[in-house]
C-alpha cells in the first residue's frame, strides 16, 4: 500500500507537473495569439502629403519679387491652415493643411536682403552692407541692389561674406522648423536649396535633413558660392554625416531647364560616368522632383511621341536663365523617363545605375505659401499674386529683362506639385526614411492615394482585397523597390490601387509606364492603360475612348459625373522577357478639371488668349520598381 | 530655381561675355566697342544673314511636334520637312492661330547646320526680317549702312526689333556709338538706367548718357565712378569709366590714376573694366588721347604688372613701342610672374619694339 501510495503521490506530482507544464504552454500560446490581425505590422499605413521645396522671404528672389512678409515661421503656420496676408494685404489660406513641409530657402545670400532691409547690426558694420541697406531704404532694391547681388552670385564672388550673419539666419530657419514640428501631427523638416546654374543651366538641389537642430546647426548650408559642382555637395553631405552622425539627402529638380546637364552621361567636368559616380549619386540623391511650377519633367512629346499625355505643363523653350534656346539633342538628358531608361543602359555598363531615382513633386513657391490647388493659385512669386490690381498676371512675361532668347508668360506657370510619402508615422525620421527607400510618389497637386507593389506571386484578386497592402509587402515589393531573377515562366505582376483625392476629381485611368533595355543594349518604353473608369474597354493595352470632360469654363467648374472614385488593378506584364532589365512606374490620371487660368478668367474677369491652357488632367507618378535579371 | 533666374543669369552672361571678350579678344585690333559687349553675341540679323535658308514654318501635319516649311524666304529647300521640334506653348499658339508661322533660319556656318527660331509671325517682326534679308547685299558692302539702319530702331515700339537694334548697335565701334546722341531721348535713357529689366543694356545707355551730357547726367556719371572706386564695384565699370572720360577727360584721367592705376589693391576685375575703357578711348580714330593713355599704361604696369598682356596688345595695335623696356623687364622677372605663353608674347613685343 505504501508503495501504491507512493506511486499515487508520484503520479499526482507528475500529473500536476504535467498540468502545470500544459497550462504554462497554453498561457504562452495565449499570449502570442491575438484577435487583431494588425499586431506586428510594421509597414507604412499612411500616406502623408507635403512640400519639400518652399521659399520664403529669406530667399533672395523671394523677398525681391514681392514676398517681404512670409518667412519660415509664417510659412509653416500657413501650411498648417492658418490664415495670413501677404505683401498685397490679401488674406489667403491653404485649401487643406499639409502633413509636412520643408522650407528650402536658397543657400546663396540666405537672408541677406531682409537682413539689410531690417538693418541687421552685423551687416551694417560692413561698408557694403550699409551702402546696400541705404539703397534699399531709398527704394532702389530692384533697380540697383539686385543687379549687384546678382553680379556677385553669378560670378561666384560673394561681396558680403559674413559667417556670423549667415549662421544666425540658418539658426532662425532651423528654429522656425523646431517650433512648428509636431511629431505625429505636422512635420517641419529642416533643409535648404543649393542653387548653382552654370551658364544659366539649372543644377539645383534641395537638401533634406533627417535631423533636428542639434545636428543641423553644426553646418552652414552649402551654396553655389562654395562650388557649382553637385559632386562637391555630395562630399559636403558625407562630411556632415561623418561629423555629426546625422542623415541627409538631396533632391534635384528642373532637368527640363538644364541644357542636358541634369542627367548627362558625363560628370560635371565632362568625364565619362564611373561606377563610383553612379553609386555616390544614388547614395545622396535617391529622388527627383519631377513636377513643380517651372514645368513638369516626366517626359516630353519629342521623347514619347505616342504618349498622348506627354504634353503637360511643359517648359521647353530654353534653359533656366532663358539665355540658351533649347536644342532637341538635350531632351533625353533632361526628363525623368529617359533618364530612368538611360540609367538601365549606363548601369549595365558600369555595374551601378546612376539614375535609379524615385519621384516626388514640390511647389518651389517663393511666396511662403505651399499651395497647389488650381482654384487657389496664389502665384509662385509675390508679384504674381492674384489681387485685383494684378489681373493681367497671366500675360506678364518672365524674365522681365532684355537679352534673353525666350520668355515665359505668366500663364505657363504650373500650380504644381506635392510629395506623397508612405511612412510609418508622421515624423522627420519616418518621412526621411521613406524618401530614402523611395516609397514616395509625386502629384501635380491633388492628394490622390496611390499604392503600388510588384511581385511574381500575386493573384488576380489581390488588388481587390481589403488587406492589399499586407499582401503587397508579403508577396512583393512597394514602389521604389527591386525585383530580381524572375522565377521560371513568371512575369512581374503589379498591384496598383488609386483613390481619388477626397476633395478632388474622379480618376480617368491608371497607366503602367515600362522602360526596358533590350539584348542589343537599346532602351525602349511602352505605356499600358491597365485600369480605366466608366467601364470603358481596353484593347491591347489601350483604352478605346477618352474619358470626356465636364469642365464648364464659364464657371470654372466640373462634376464627378464621369470617372471613377477608385481604381484597383492586378496587371501582369504581357511582354516580359526575364533576361532584360526594366522598370515600371504607375501614372494615375484624373478626369479633366479647370486649370488656374480658368479660375482667373472667372474670378478676375480677364479674357486670355486662345493659346492659354485652361483645362488639365492632374496626375500622379509613382516611384518606379526595377527588375534586374 | 530656384534663384529667380530673371536677373541673375543676365548679369552673369554680361560679365562673362565682357570678360571673355577682354581676355580673348583683346589681341586683335580693337574694332568693336568693348565696353558694352551685348549678349547674346549673335543677333537675329546675324543669323538671318548667315543662313543659307530661311523659311516660314508651321507644324507638320504628318509629323506632330515638328516643323514643316510653308514658304521659303531665302535659299532653297528640297524637302519641306524640318527636323526640329516645336516648343509646347508655340505649338499651342500655332494651333489656335492658323495665320501665324514661325520664322526659321538654318545657319550655314554651324557644323550641324541646325535650325534657329527667329520669331513667331504676328508679333510684327516678319516685315523686319524680310527687310533685313532684302538689304543683305547692301550691308555686305557697307557695314555702316547696317549700323545706321538699326540705330534708327533703338527706340522701336516692337520689342523684338528694339532688342535686335540694341545688339547691333552695342557692338559698333565707340566712334559710331558717339554719333547716336539723339537716338534715344535723354529722359528715356535715364528711365532705362533705373530699370533693372534693362540691366543687360545699361552699358550702352551709360555711353549714350555721356554724350553731350547736361550737368545732371555729368553729376550722375561722376558719382557712379566715385561710388565704384569707393566700394570696389565692377558692374558696368568699363562703361562708367568711358562715360567719365567722355565728360571730363582730364579730371577722369587724374581720378583713374589716383584711384586705380597707382593702387595695387585693385582687383583684376576692376582693372579689366578700367583697361577696357582706356583701350576704347585710345583706339579712337584721331588717337588724340593715345599719348596720355600710353603714359597711364606705364603707371599701370608698375602697380598691376599682371595686366601687362592687355596693355601690350593695345600697344601693338597702336604701334607704340614706348613701353618696350618696362615690358621687357617684366617678362624677365625672377621668379616669373607670367605663364610661358604670356612671357613669350611680352618678349616678342619688347624685341620688336627694340628694333631700329
Amino acid at each position: 500500500m505504501k508503495a501504491n501510495k507512493t506511486t499515487i503521490q508520484l503520479a499526482a506530482v507528475f500529473y500536476v507537473c504535467l498540468l502545470g507544464s500544459s497550462a504554462t504552454s497554453l498561457a504562452q500560446d495565449e499570449e502570442k495569439w491575438t484577435y487583431s490581425p494588425y499586431v506586428g505590422q510594421d509597414f507604412p499605413q499612411n500616406v502623408y502629403f507635403g512640400d519639400t521645396h518652399l521659399h520664403t522671404s529669406v530667399s533672395l528672389d523671394g523677398f525681391g519679387d514681392g514676398n517681404t512678409k512670409i518667412g519660415p515661421d509664417e510659412a509653416y503656420r500657413w501650411a498648417k491652415g492658418e490664415e495670413m496676408a501677404a505683401d498685397d494685404g490679401m488674406v489667403t489660406r491653404i485649401s487643406r493643411p499639409l502633413d509636412f513641409l520643408m522650407v528650402a530657402d536658397h543657400a546663396e545670400y540666405m537672408g541677406l536682403v531682409p537682413g539689410l532691409a531690417q538693418k541687421d547690426p552685423t551687416l551694417m558694420a560692413d561698408k557694403e552692407g550699409a551702402r546696400w541697406a541705404k539703397m534699399i531704404e531709398e527704394g532702389k532694391l530692384a533697380s540697383h541692389v539686385f543687379s549687384e547681388f546678382i553680379h556677385d552670385v553669378t560670378g561666384n564672388d560673394p561681396r558680403i561674406v559674413n559667417p556670423e550673419f549667415e549662421m544666425s539666419v540658418w539658426e532662425k530657419t532651423i528654429d522656425a522648423a523646431e517650433a512648428n514640428n509636431e511629431p505625429g501631427k505636422f512635420t517641419a523638416i529642416i533643409g535648404f536649396e543649393y542653387s548653382p546654374f552654370p551658364d544659366g543651366d539649372n543644377l539645383h538641389r534641395v537638401v533634406v535633413f533627417r535631423d533636428g537642430k542639434e545636428k543641423a546647426i553644426k553646418v552652414k548650408p552649402f551654396s553655389a558660392f562654395d562650388s557649382e559642382n553637385p559632386e562637391d555637395l555630395w562630399k559636403w553631405m558625407e562630411t556632415y554625416e561623418d561629423t555629426t552622425g546625422g542623415r541627409i539627402l538631396a533632391i534635384p529638380h528642373n532637368g527640363n531647364l538644364s541644357t542636358g546637364k541634369m542627367f548627362a552621361l558625363q560628370d560635371f567636368s565632362g568625364n565619362p560616368l564611373t561606377r563610383e559616380y553612379a553609386e555616390t549619386r544614388m547614395r545622396w540623391e535617391p529622388l527627383y522632383e519631377a513636377t513643380q511650377y517651372k514645368g513638369d519633367s516626366e517626359t516630353h512629346p519629342y521623347l514619347s511621341p505616342t504618349d498622348e499625355f506627354a504634353d503637360f505643363e511643359r517648359w521647353d523653350k530654353a534653359n533656366l536663365a532663358m539665355l540658351k534656346a533649347h536644342e532637341d539633342k538635350n531632351f533625353q538628358f533632361e526628363y525623368a523617363r529617359p533618364a530612368l531608361k538611360n540609367g538601365l543602359q549606363v548601369g549595365d555598363t558600369l555595374g551601378a545605375n546612376p539614375f535609379k531615382f524615385g519621384m516626388i513633386g514640390a511647389t518651389d513657391s517663393h511666396t511662403g505659401f505651399a499651395q497647389t490647388a488650381e482654384d487657389n493659385f496664389l502665384g509662385k512669386y509675390g508679384v504674381a499674386s492674384p489681387n485685383q490690381k494684378n489681373k493681367d498676371r497671366w500675360k506678364k512675361t518672365w524674365p522681365p529683362v532684355e537679352g534673353t532668347v525666350a520668355k515665359m508668360s505668366g500663364w505657363e506657370s504650373s500650380s504644381s506639385g506635392y510629395a506623397a510619402v508612405w511612412a510609418t508615422e508622421n515624423t522627420r525620421e519616418a518621412l526621411w526614411d521613406a524618401m530614402m527607400r523611395k516609397e514616395v510618389y509625386s502629384t501635380t497637386g491633388p492628394r490622390m492615394t496611390v499604392r503600388m507593389f510588384a511581385g511574381f506571386e500575386f493573384s488576380e484578386s489581390d488588388a481587390h482585397r481589403h488587406d492589399m497592402a499586407a499582401i503587397g509587402y508579403t508577396k512583393g515589393v512597394p514602389m521604389g523597390g527591386d525585383l530580381n531573377k524572375a522565377p521560371e515562366s513568371k512575369a512581374p505582376t503589379i498591384l496598383l490601387a488609386a483613390m481619388k483625392d477626397p476633395d478632388g476629381a474622379n480618376l480617368d485611368r491608371i497607366q503602367i509606364v515600362k522602360g526596358w533595355l533590350d539584348g542589343a543594349g537599346k532602351v525602349h518604353e511602352k505605356i499600358y492603360d491597365v485600369a480605366v473608369s466608366d467601364d470603358r474597354e481596353v484593347v491591347a493595352g489601350k483604352v478605346t475612348k477618352p474619358v470626356g470632360s465636364t469642365v464648364d469654363l464659364k464657371t470654372a467648374t466640373y462634376t464627378n459625373s464621369i470617372g471613377d472614385a477608385q481604381l484597383n488593378v492586378t496587371w501582369t506584364d504581357p511582354d516580359f522577357d526575364p533576361a532584360m532589365q526594366c522598370f515600371y512606374y504607375g501614372r494615375v490620371l484624373e478626369i479633366p478639371t479647370p486649370r488656374w487660368t480658368a479660375f482667373d478668367e472667372v474670378r478676375l474677369g480677364v479674357k486670355m488668349g486662345p493659346e492659354v491652357t485652361r483645362v488639365l488632367q492632374e496626375r500622379a507618378y509613382t516611384s518606379p520598381i526595377w527588375y534586374t535579371p | 530655381m530656384s534663384l529667380n533666374p530673371l536677373r541673375l543669369s543676365l548679369q552673369n552672361h554680361l560679365f562673362r561675355t565682357v570678360a571673355t571678350a577682354l581676355l580673348l579678344g583683346a589681341g586683335s585690333p580693337v574694332r568693336a566697342c568693348q565696353v558694352c559687349v551685348p549678349y547674346p553675341g549673335k543677333s537675329a540679323a546675324d543669323i538671318l544673314l548667315n543662313s543659307d535658308t530661311v523659311v516660314l514654318a508651321r507644324e507638320d501635319p504628318g509629323k506632330p511636334w515638328f516643323y514643316r516649311a510653308t514658304e521659303v524666304l531665302k535659299g532653297e529647300l528640297a524637302d519641306p520637312s524640318i527636323n526640329k521640334s516645336i516648343p509646347s506653348a508655340t505649338r499651342r499658339l500655332l494651333e489656335v492661330s492658323p495665320e501665324r508661322s514661325v520664322i526659321l533660319a538654318r545657319d550655314a556656318s554651324e557644323a550641324d547646320r541646325g535650325w534657329n527660331v527667329i520669331a513667331v509671325t504676328g508679333s510684327g517682326f516678319e516685315p523686319v526680317a524680310r527687310e533685313i534679308l532684302a538689304r543683305e547685299a547692301v550691308w555686305r558692302d557697307s557695314p555702316t549702312a547696317r549700323f545706321q539702319y538699326f540705330a534708327k530702331r533703338l527706340g522701336d515700339e516692337l520689342p523684338l526689333a528694339r532688342r535686335l537694334a540694341h545688339l547691333e548697335v552695342a557692338r559698333a565701334p565707340y566712334r559710331e556709338i558717339r554719333q547716336l546722341k539723339d537716338s534715344i531721348p535723354r529722359t528715356e535713357l535715364r528711365a532705362f538706367l533705373d530699370d533693372a529689366r534693362y540691366v543687360e543694356w545699361h552699358s550702352l545707355y551709360i555711353l549714350l548718357l555721356a554724350i553731350d551730357a547736361p550737368e545732371a547726367d555729368r553729376a550722375r556719371i561722376q558719382e557712379a565712378m566715385q561710388t565704384a572706386a569707393r566700394f570696389n564695384l565692377t558692374r558696368n565699370l568699363a562703361a562708367w569709366t568711358t562715360a567719365y572720360i567722355e565728360i571730363k577727360e582730364d579730371v577722369a584721367f587724374t581720378f583713374l590714376e589716383e584711384h586705380y592705376l597707382h593702387n595695387p589693391d585693385r582687383t583684376a576685375k576692376e582693372m579689366a573694366g578700367i583697361i577696357a575703357a582706356l583701350s576704347v578711348c585710345g583706339t579712337s580714330e584721331d588717337g588724340e588721347m593715345r599719348d596720355r593713355i600710353v603714359k597711364m599704361y606705364a603707371t599701370l604696369l608698375k602697380s598691376h604688372p599682371k595686366q601687362a598682356l592687355k596693355v601690350v596688345e593695345d600697344l601693338k595695335a597702336w604701334t607704340r613701342h614706348d613701353l618696350a623696356s618696362e615690358v621687357g623687364r617684366l617678362a624677365a622677372s625672377r621668379p616669373p610672374i607670367f605663364d610661358l605663353t604670356t612671357t613669350m608674347k611680352l618678349r616678342a613685343y619688347a624685341r620688336e619694339s627694340a628694333r631700329p
